[in-house]
């Protein structure tokens, strides 16, 4: 304890010199709490606004399906997609399966007609997979076992219809046929997203299934695990009971793609920043620790003189570089902490811009700050502060009491 | 070049602690190189990819941002010909022009046997100025056989289509569409040209056809769907809007420029811009603590040195000089150094490009990336290594010089 008292009174010796290295660390410390909440919060966030909106936790389509995708191949359909969900459902770390045919369509009204991708699902499997529901602003879900179809807002204002007012549904069908329906409008949503709220339309499986003449089918099934699951051992389960059968089990992020790849670059790009920083900051402790052992030279041969062991000589140094990287944790985590306080208050909102990234940023982005940022935060700084001081700490452990008593120091 | 010489000697007698300055500023030069090439790569990526595709500005027909479907054909320019004609007799417009065309963009389902694809027609002339990564990423064939005879032309798809539809070069597929008295209609035509250009938007969702005969598909006379233009300077395409919107009064078209038009990606840029910019302060920020302490050891350990030196004549003026010297041959030294390091690996990815997934499809490109590092920005990150040395021995020889003659001789005493 002693040792680290006279640490901590050593780094008052040369203020100022102390002081830039408080802030260089600090700005380290700081840095790091905060890309560290922000990338985590691209986790709990996006990722899981993803997963309960869309793409569930993994996906099973019938082998060759994805490479047809961008013609939404109904002949590459599950068959028996009801069997299929059954038995998957049945694995104790299934919560849900809900089975979905993706398929282009054209909906029209007295105004006109658009192109739309349709999304025919089962109304309470759907509901126990994402949060889709959640998002109907007018009317109602589509109930139960009964027939209906959900428009976005914008393209229901396009197409001037309201709930209850009926709308033509026409797709080609399994065998090139074009078969048309008319359905009343159940439910207007609004994901927030144009891309999603102008080309997307929801409807029941069994309309769907008639209307594409592929009854019992279905393009994918989208599966929820249950919580604390593993998804890779989940993914192993499910593909082992679907061998041989000509279907595939897929993670999520094959499915969302592009928000899988942006958030990696940008988790990329702050451990790059990390590693630079705390390059520079050991650069620049070595430096500054070098030289206190050089002013201190003959305080360290009286030192040695008078009994100190050289173990405690080190300890000595390193005591003081321990101080140093305790001030900056407190400036870092005081920054750091204001940081993940602003954005647990206010955060940031990409809903106002017009970017157009392909996932619901209705909600803010707050990050996910945790205590265990702030503690892994200060103990990099603390190790850094070390790493710089060990060199100088070994010069200085191994100076002769003769040399270091007759040393001059200039 | 005495003091130039002193500087270079006092930096010779202390290598460590000038080793130290010298590679601080260079991690921080090389962070900003390849900070500032990623950003130019992003900004020639938008420009020169997606821009090329989109034009700077876009005319429509009056009512066209009412449309219900975004590839309808209710709202077209009747006469785009004539109005080409009256746009480049136009003084004010005409000048600033670097090209402007004529086309048709429609929604078509393509048929071959029991397999269809929704796509959109891309209806331009064989001689098209845009689209230039198509023209040069054909795979077999060529883009819209610019010399074959009205009703023999054909379409060029891409290779993922073609393998979709189970097509190869010379097969026949049908483009079925909703002419414009809203009633189907269909045609077959030969594929001409396969491309591959790595870029989903333009692979998967895009078909080219020659303007006339989706004309004659659509049964629309010589009408299009757009003119787009491109400018000499694209920071005029407001200006320029303005002065059509006057010349049109009349018609009273939908003008959009490109920043209208690419609104996600100018936010994504200014994002990027922003970005780049706070890792760029936070980095100099650092490196600026750790170069000062460095500095500050230096100049303190030479205060004796100075007094002497000041006892003997040097001015105040000249000490400062000095110092000054010695941050800007550190600054350099260490600029070349981050150069020296960061530019090569910068220009590696220029020419390599780095695999950053799907994200890329947001930017217009493939898979890779391009950086792009242009002598502005190689020239301007140069300087800012030496401007972070300078500043930090402003801090340090300001301090030095303030100290009186009589203090700095004891302390070497």
């Amino acid at each position: 304890m002693g040792l680290f008292t006279m640490g901590l009174r050593n780094i008052t010796r040369n203020p100022r010199r102390s002081a830039l290295n408080i802030i260089a660390l600090g700005l380290g410390v700081a840095v790091m709490i905060i890309g560290l909440g922000w990338i985590r919060g691209y986790s709990t966030t996006i990722y899981e606004g993803v997963k309960k909106l869309e793409t569930g936790d993994l996906q099973v389509l019938r082998r060759g399906y994805l490479d047809q995708e961008r013609r939404l191949p109904l002949d590459l359909s599950i068959p028996d997609a009801a069997a299929v969900a059954e038995r998957i459902a049945g694995e104790p770390f299934v919560m849900a399966v809900a089975p979905r045919v993706d398929f282009s369509a054209t909906v029209g009204s007295a105004a006109g007609s658009v192109r739309v991708l349709g999304r025919a699902v089962d109304p309470a499997a759907e509901a126990r997979v994402t949060t889709t529901p959640l998002f109907v602003r007018q009317g109602a879900w589509i109930p139960s076992g009964g027939q209906g179809l959900l428009i976005g807002e914008p393209l229901a204002r396009k197409l001037g219809v309201k709930v209850g007012q009926l709308v033509a549904l026409s797709a080609i069908d399994r065998y090139s046929v074009e078969n048309f329906v008319e359905l009343p409008v159940s439910g207007i949503f609004r994901f927030g997203l144009t891309s999603l709220d102008e080309n997307l339309i929801l409807v029941d499986l069994a309309t769907a299934r008639q209307l594409l003449g592929i009854p019992g089918a279905a393009t994918r099934l989208v599966v929820r695990l249950k919580a604390g699951v593993s998804e890779s051992s989940a993914l192993a389960s499910v593909s082992g009971l679907l061998h041989g059968t000509g279907d595939t089990a897929y993670p999520w992020r094959r499915f969302a793609p592009v928000i899988v790849s942006a958030t990696s670059a940008d988790a990329g790009g702050f451990w790059i920043i990390f590693v630079v920083i705390f390059l520079l900051v050991v650069i620049g402790i070595v430096n500054s620790m070098s030289m206190a052992v050089h002013e201190r030279t003959r305080e360290i041969g009286t030192l040695r003189a008078i009994g100190i062991r050289r173990s405690q000589l080190s300890l000595l140094f390193l005591a003081e570089a321990a101080s140093i990287a305790l001030a900056a944790a407190v400036v870092g985590c005081v920054l750091g902490g204001l940081f993940a306080w602003y954005m647990g208050a206010v955060g940031v909102d990409f809903s106002s811009t017009p970017l157009e990234m392909p996932i619901p940023f209705g909600h803010r982005f707050t990050g996910d700050y945790r205590l265990s940022d702030f503690l892994l935060a200060s103990a990099v700084s603390l190790a850094s502060a070390l790493t710089g001081a060990l060199l100088p700490t070994r010069r200085a452990a191994r100076l002769g009491i003769p040399r270091a008593l007759s040393a001059r120091v200039d | 070049m005495f003091f130039l010489r002193l500087a270079v000697l006092s930096i010779l007698s202390h290598p460590r602690r000038s080793a130290v300055i010298a590679a601080s500023v260079a991690l921080s030069v090389m962070v900003m190189v390849f900070v500032e090439g990623m950003l130019g790569g992003l900004r020639v990526s938008f420009f020169e990819n997606l821009l090329q595709g989109t034009g700077h500005l876009q005319i429509h027909a009056a009512g066209w941002q009412d449309r219900l479907d975004p590839y309808s054909i209710s709202y077209l320019l009747r006469d785009p010909q004539g109005m080409i004609r009256r746009i480049e007799r136009d003084l004010t417009v005409a000048p600033r022009l670097a090209g402007i065309e004529p086309m048709l963009q429609f929604g078509a389902l393509l048929v071959n046997g029991d397999r269809n694809v929704a796509m959109v027609g891309q209806a331009v002339q064989p001689t098209t100025g845009f689209f230039a990564n198509v023209r040069k990423n054909m795979l077999a064939g060529s883009f819209l056989p610019a010399g074959a005879m009205p009703g023999s032309r054909g379409v060029a798809i891409s290779s993922d289509i073609a393998r979709l539809l189970g097509l190869g070069l010379g097969d026949q597929v049908i483009v079925l569409v909703q002419d414009s008295s809203g009633s189907p209609y269909y045609l077959g035509y030969r594929v001409t040209g396969i491309f591959s250009t790595g870029v989903e938007q333009t692979d998967e969702d895009s078909f080219f056809i020659d303007l006339g005969e989706a004309q004659g598909l659509l049964d629309i006379s010589h009408s299009a769907s757009e003119l787009r233009l491109t400018l000499k300077n694209p920071d005029e395409a407001a200006t320029v809007a303005r002065d059509l919107s006057a010349l049109f009064s009349h018609e009273k078209p939908v003008l959009q420029s490109w920043r209208d038009i690419q609104s996600g990606l100018v936010s994504l840029i200014n994002l990027g811009s922003i970005y780049a910019t706070v890792i760029d302060v936070i980095i100099a920020l650092v490196a600026a603590t750790v170069i000062t302490s460095s500095i500050l050891m230096t100049i303190f350990e030479r205060i004796p040195t100075f007094g002497t030196l000041r006892a003997i004549g040097l001015k105040r003026r000249q000490l400062f000089w000095i110092l000054m010297e010695e941050g800007l041959v550190l600054g350099l030294a260490g600029s070349l150094l981050g150069m020296a390091v960061g530019l090569p690996l910068a220009l590696y990815l220029q020419v390599h490009g780095l695999e950053i997934g799907a994200f890329s499809q947001v930017l217009g490109t493939s898979a890779a990336y391009y950086f792009v590092v242009t002598t502005k920005s190689a020239l301007t990150v140069f300087a800012a290594g030496i401007l972070i040395a300078a500043l930090g021995y402003l801090y340090g020889a300001s301090v030095s010089v303030r100290m009186r003659l009589l203090e700095s001789l004891e302390q070497g005493a």
